[in-house]
């Protein structure tokens, strides 16, 4: 289908750009390190081994990956702006939600690409078993950054044709999170605590579902973002 | 005014209204583009020429009134297959900095679904002089050799119908004289353009008919060989206040 | 301005009897210790408050898909009404949550589930003045505003279940605390709803009738120098 193959061809592009210059995955790989120090010292050791990890991680990992995420949605509409390539995009004879859908590929595969990072960093400084609860924390990981991605590209899009609506991005979008820092929290502290991934079944399927609802509604509304 | 030609037109605009908030940049505009075609469109500056030509491009979603393209409107349901048939040049290249230029046309020719993307982006590499350049990245290009690359995107897809807008911005005087020779092969081939242009007596030299656009309507036109540059200037380009007459030049 | 009027009456009107049911008709609440609770009377202003934030939701979504379809000014002038009555109504449930609660439940701000989700939405509103200070132009903000209320939609249905499942612990503070044996709190909660619902119609229709105002005034200081009546967009 025409729309998937314009949208498979800006993701890829997307990618090629991000990976081949490495100033947005740097930057938000940096801020999320930023991120959790900061938390660690605010806390203190004491109040880091009182608290654990199961309570600590979920909690600590979800506001780094947002935060950094945000830079990342940026700087996604960022490449088109320079000489005006987003019209060139607008141009091309597939409807404009392919723009939208391949953004949100290359923003997915950015984060989960970020994560492969900040996960890691956060087993070795929060102290929890990584390899012990990797499949199933995996899987978590992958639903809720679906969501996050869509939020983010869609809002991303939104705040980009404004003059200096980067500012903007955040206050936008953590109140739509909500549902999914929410089920993000309870699924990633469950698995953190070795349960099994069948017993976050009805999150699993809550962030899929809001996932799927944000990314329909960026699909039907997108053309008006980029309309002028 | 309408200047609709005898025959039908492949690019036209219908009583196309665009407003940007309070204010209103086309207030009514009927143009025809037909195939074989060249048309030169003239005004001062914030007549509203650049909303004109988005609008004909799909960039920019008018208010009132129709774009039609071979009389299918553009933004009806087969707009998508519609935009396959048209090419623009803007004020900026549409161009991405960090990708080289075959890079940068093999992407474009994918969006376009062209067979062979690698090929014909080196074709017309060929073309606009920018073969020894192909690898490196367009961020390195000079102002000239971007707007060359940005006029070989527009070739790329072999549209029926071109708009440019200031399309010889940054070029030396070897390449505006390519471009010319590239766009009256475009004409014979019968493909329409438009052409926006500050170089009055150039665009004339160049185009089958005029138009000029003022205050968001047509304000005046006709065949090119009925006028020339001085008159239009006298005429359509007053000065400002507290300004001596300038050439728009 | 006479439709304007028209609407003022009974809000007018029903404003001073609902002031005149809460603070003379109703029944006094009485405490858990059995003393009598005069907070308790916030209930008939912060529970109304409440509906009208979600009548304001519902007209901001109305109108948005109302600007998106037809592209007529009047249905953006609408929903920048609904938004700031909106907002306004939800600062109020924020503000009289707490104070209703520190008396009831010892604690200002308790975490409860519909508290949250006010919250949220509080969010939700000013993110939405937000997008319509920072755009370009009134067309601009109107289709983004349009776009982000109907996508907050069904993300509102989505936090409210979440807000739910989150929630707990806490004693969640019922409607109708004492079973309605004195039917006067049942009449009094009703005045005020009813009241509320009048001023809100009046104070969308208001607002929306300044901000036609204030696109006139924009239109003609940017044509001041053309004469030419504005043709641009859909009146």
């Amino acid at each position: 289908m025409l729309t998937l193959r314009t949208a498979w061809l800006i993701a890829r592009k997307d990618l090629r750009q991000e990976l081949r210059s490495w100033h947005s995955l740097a930057t938000m790989a940096s801020l999320a390190l930023a991120i959790q120090f900061s938390f660690a010292f605010t806390l203190g050791t004491a109040g880091m081994a009182r608290l654990g990890a199961e309570k600590l991680v979920p909690s600590v990992l979800w506001i780094t990956l947002v935060f950094a995420a945000l830079v990342g949605f940026r700087n996604s509409y960022l490449l088109e702006s320079e000489r005006d390539a987003l019209s060139g995009l607008r141009m091309a004879p597939a409807d404009r939600s392919a723009i939208f859908l391949g953004k949100l590929g290359a923003n997915f595969a950015a984060v989960m690409i970020l994560e492969a990072a900040v996960v890691p960093l956060a087993a070795l400084f929060f102290g929890f078993d990584l390899p012990a609860v990797w499949g199933p924390l995996a899987v978590v990981l992958a639903v809720h950054t679906f969501g996050l991605a869509a939020t983010g590209t869609l809002l991303g899009g939104l705040v980009n044709r404004m003059h200096r609506g980067e500012s903007l991005l955040a206050i936008l979008l953590l109140p739509l999170l909500v549902p999914l820092l929410i089920s993000a929290g309870r699924s990633t502290g469950a698995v953190l605590a070795g349960r099994p991934l069948a017993e976050v079944r009805f999150w699993i399927v809550f962030a899929g579902a809001f996932g799927a609802v944000l990314a329909s509604a960026a699909v039907l509304f997108f053309e008006y973002l980029l309309e002028e | 005014m309408n200047f609709a030609p005898a025959m039908a037109a492949l690019l036209e605009a219908q009583a196309l209204r665009k407003a940007f908030g309070p204010v209103s940049a086309l207030r009514g505009v009927d143009l025809a583009l037909s195939p074989g075609e060249t048309v030169a469109l003239f005004g001062p500056n914030g007549a509203g020429k650049t909303t004109l030509v988005r609008c004909l491009a799909a960039l920019c979603r008018p208010d009132g009134g129709k774009v039609l393209v071979g009389g299918e409107d553009l933004s009806g349901p087969s707009g998508a297959r519609l935009r396959a048939r048209i090419g623009f040049v803007g004020h900026q290249t549409l161009l991405y900095d960090s990708m080289s230029a075959r890079e940068n046309l093999v992407f474009y020719a994918g969006l376009y679904g062209l067979r062979s993307p690698g090929q014909r982006a080196m074709a017309l590499l060929e073309e606009f002089g920018l073969a020894h350049r192909a690898h490196d990245a367009v961020r390195g290009f000079s102002r000239g050799m971007q707007q060359r690359l940005s006029l070989a995107r527009a070739f790329l897809h072999e549209p029926e119908a071109l708009l440019l807008d200031e399309p010889a911005t940054g070029l030396d005087p070897s390449a505006a004289a390519l471009l010319d020779a590239r766009l009256v092969r475009f004409r014979q081939s019968g493909g329409a353009c438009l052409v926006v242009s500050h170089d009055i007596a150039g665009a004339l030299a160049l185009a089958d008919r005029y138009a000029v656009l003022r205050g968001g309507r047509i304000a005046a036109g006709g065949p090119a060989r009925d006028t020339d540059a001085a008159r239009l200037r006298a005429e359509h380009y007053p000065p400002r206040r507290g300004e001596a007459a300038a050439a728009p030049c | 301005m006479r439709g304007l009027a028209l609407l003022f009456a009974p809000a007018a009107v029903l404003i001073p009897v609902a002031l005149w049911a809460v603070f003379r008709y109703v029944p006094t609440a009485l405490a858990a210790n059995g003393q009598p609770n005069p907070v308790q009377r916030i209930f008939y202003f912060h529970v109304p408050s409440a509906m009208m934030t979600f009548l304001s939701v519902g007209i901001v979504a109305v109108a948005a898909v109302g600007y998106l379809v037809t592209r007529r000014r009047v249905w953006d002038r609408v929903a920048l009404a609904g938004t700031e009555v909106g907002l306004l109504f939800c600062t109020i449930v924020l503000v009289t949550g707490p104070i209703w609660a520190k008396p009831e439940w010892g604690r200002a701000w308790t975490w409860e589930p519909r508290l949250n989700f006010t919250a949220v939405l509080w969010l939700m509103f000013l993110g939405s003045m937000l997008v319509r200070s920072f755009s370009d132009n009134r067309d601009q903000a109107a289709r983004f505003c349009a776009v982000l209320s109907l996508v907050s939609v069904p993300v509102v249905v989505l936090v409210y279940k979440s807000v739910e499942l989150w929630g707990g612990v806490h004693p969640e503070p019922k409607l109708f605390r004492e079973p309605a044996h004195d039917p006067r709190i049942l009449t009094g909660f009703l005045i005020c709803l009813v009241a509320f619902t009048a001023l809100t119609g009046w104070l969308v229709a208001a607002r929306s009738r300044v901000a036609r105002l204030e696109e006139r005034i924009e239109n003609l200081l940017a044509n001041s120098d053309s004469m030419e009546p504005v043709q641009g967009g859909r009146e």
